[in-house]
């Protein structure tokens, strides 16, 4: 399993990182592995991108050759994209591979990390204690839930409660109700 | 990626939709050469074939192309 953490500043709402992108190979070639030219990017990761979207710097950077096309929808547009068959390196040094990207004019960014990757593993942004975070892992090893959470928390809170116990149970040091006893 | 290939994936969507549904359709010389199950199977099967990229297409067999969506916000920032 390898995972990823990274604390986004509170002056820019949005999750940037660098990761490395090549032209998809086999991953079984070990000849084709060592020869992949990787370039370094900056990527913006989106929940709303159901797919892998990059400029056409890359594009050209990399040589990149279309095996396909679909028809692209974003904010302003629909448009016709070929599908550029690439491999990204995240900075936690997981490679993926079979991704499908499509071109988009990017502003700031390289590639936009969106559900094609985002979808390999867990994914999580927190904002405890006013640090927004961003946490990723592959490949996914655990479901999490809020709602079942909150759940187990009361369920302790109550017979912490009737031990005089007042603290949260998360190790905060707060207490329960100014915690996650919070509504 | 040759247009042709593309153009013969257009041709004949009804009847590779029918035929293989659900599927990745590899298309080289307007043929049809590989039906695979998943996308990463179509990819292997060019790669382990010595398939050169850009003479050969992998097309889904769904009616999904113009569902896919990409929505995102450019950013007009640099950031540091």
């Amino acid at each position: 399993m390898k995972s990823l953490t990274i604390n986004i500043p509170s002056t820019q709402p949005v999750i940037l990182t660098e990761c490395f992108i090549c032209k998809d190979f086999d991953p079984a070639d070990v000849t084709a592995a060592q020869n992949a030219q990787y370039i370094k990017v900056d990527a913006l990761w989106d929940t709303g991108c159901s797919g892998v979207v990059v400029s056409q710097k890359v594009i050209d950077e990399l040589g990149l050759v279309g095996n396909g096309v679909t028809d692209v929808h974003n904010a302003g547009q629909t448009y016709q994209s070929q599908y550029y068959p690439i491999a990204v390196k995240l900075p936690n040094e997981t490679d993926i591979h079979f991704l499908r990207a499509t071109l988009a004019q990017t502003h700031g960014f390289d590639i936009l990390i969106g559900m094609q990757i985002i979808s390999r593993g867990d994914f999580a942004i927190t904002n405890y204690d006013g640090k927004m975070c961003m946490t990723f892992r592959v490949p996914s090893i655990k479901r999490e839930d809020f709602v079942a959470e909150k759940k187990k928390y009361e369920k302790i809170f109550k017979i912490r409660s009737k031990n005089k116990i007042l603290t949260c149970p998360c190790g905060s040091g707060k207490l329960y109700k100014n915690c996650h006893g919070k509504d | 990626m040759t247009d042709n290939n593309f153009t013969f994936f257009i041709n004949n969507q009804e009847d590779l939709f029918n035929h293989y549904p659900k599927k990745y359709v590899l298309i080289r010389e307007e043929k049809v050469e590989k039906v695979a199950a998943s996308y990463e199977e179509a990819f292997l099967f060019a790669m382990r074939n010595h398939m050169e990229q850009g003479t050969y297409i992998i097309q889904e067999t769904a009616r999904k192309m113009s569902d896919i969506a990409e929505n995102f916000y450019s950013l007009n920032v640099t950031f540091q």
